[in-house]
């Protein structure tokens, strides 16, 4: 994907985010044309397409994003929710059954790396020196500060850089960014899940909760399983 | 009293009608207790969602079934939220009908 689909994409948002949903659409369409199978692009725009009344073209946009990416949970979501708008409701509960499917497996799947992770950490052996590893953790720091110093309304160089200084153990470093993260996205569940396990990590039990339990609301209106299964067994076992 | 294969058997016979695999592959039943003195069945299970539309549908379905087909007198379904159901449960059979594999 090129900077400028990434770009537009990014001005979509903010123009959505300024309640000019015909520019997001124009910023949408543009990207597409660019990148015609650019999945948030695609889903991004079924969504404002279903929003001004254009079903049509919305159910058009998610089924692009179905054969986009065959395990996408939100084109059918989303697919279910049209179809009930037209009433199709034999159609709508078959999309709907799909994207419970889809939702099984990504959590199968999640579980299946989540043993093959632990298994891993317990029998690999260390492949590079301290000295390395520090290295390379400035270096994750330092491409994940320039994201965010690019586009500072993009949550995703502020979750990558908290994802960073919980892997070096920089605990309350890692909260300060992911705060930040939720502030810039407050609908962003990963950032959630790891500024939880950051506070976690810093003894702060109280917080902890509150975070979880509004990541996991967040979470469950979004349809982010992997995220919202990480924060509900994290909360169950405080 | 029937074997606990055959109550097996007849809970395959089961489905959430929203999903095209039977209860039991679908991992939903946790437990089941035969007592032959009181010539009672007792089911313990439970469902994919607490939100599950069928939450009283399947429960019933099983209890008829059992009772009609295998001549049980006291058949009892009690649906449990702890541990609370994954697709982990789901047998390999399936799976493997969902293309979960």
């Amino acid at each position: 994907m090129s900077n400028s689909v990434h770009q537009l994409y990014q001005q979509a948002m903010l123009a959505f985010c300024e309640k000019q949903t015909a520019q997001a659409i124009a910023h949408l369409e543009q990207a597409l044309q660019l990148d015609p199978s650019y999945p948030d692009a695609l889903e991004s725009l079924g969504v404002l397409y279903a929003n001004v009344g254009r079903l049509e073209e919305a159910i058009q946009m998610m089924k692009r994003l179905a054969q986009a990416d065959p395990d996408s949970i939100m084109a059918h979501t989303n697919l279910s929710r049209f179809y009930q708008q037209k009433g199709w409701i034999d159609e709508a509960e078959a999309e709907q059954a799909e994207a419970r499917r889809l939702s099984w497996k990504a959590e199968l799947k999640s579980k299946k790396d989540q043993t093959a992770d632990d298994v891993g950490a317990r029998h690999a052996p260390p492949l590079r020196s301290p000295e390395e590893e520090l290295r390379q953790i400035e270096r994750r720091i330092q491409t994940a500060q320039k994201a965010i110093a690019f586009d500072p309304k993009d949550v995703l160089g502020y979750f990558s850089l908290g994802a960073v200084y919980l892997d070096a153990k920089r605990y309350i470093e890692a909260v300060d960014i992911l705060k930040q993260a939720i502030t810039v996205d407050p609908k962003h569940s990963p950032s959630y899940a790891s500024l939880g396990q950051a506070l976690e990590m810093c003894g702060q039990k109280e917080e902890t909760k509150e975070t979880y339990e509004t990541g996991i609301k967040v979470a469950t209106e979004k349809g982010d399983i992997i995220p919202l299964k990480r924060m509900e067994s994290r909360l169950k076992k405080l | 009293m029937p074997a606990k294969e055959a109550i097996i058997n007849v809970v395959k016979k089961c489905y959430d009608p929203e999903i095209p695999v039977n209860v039991y592959d679908l991992g939903l039943i946790y437990n089941i207790e035969i007592d032959e003195p009181s010539d009672s069945v007792k089911v313990t299970m439970s469902l994919t969602s607490q939100g599950c539309p069928s939450a009283q549908q399947i429960p019933d379905q099983i209890k008829e079934m059992i009772e009609s087909e295998l001549n049980v007198k006291n058949v009892n379904v009690s649906v449990v939220w702890d541990p609370p159901w994954s697709p982990e449960r789901i047998t390999p059979e399936g799976k493997k009908k969902l293309g979960l594999e």
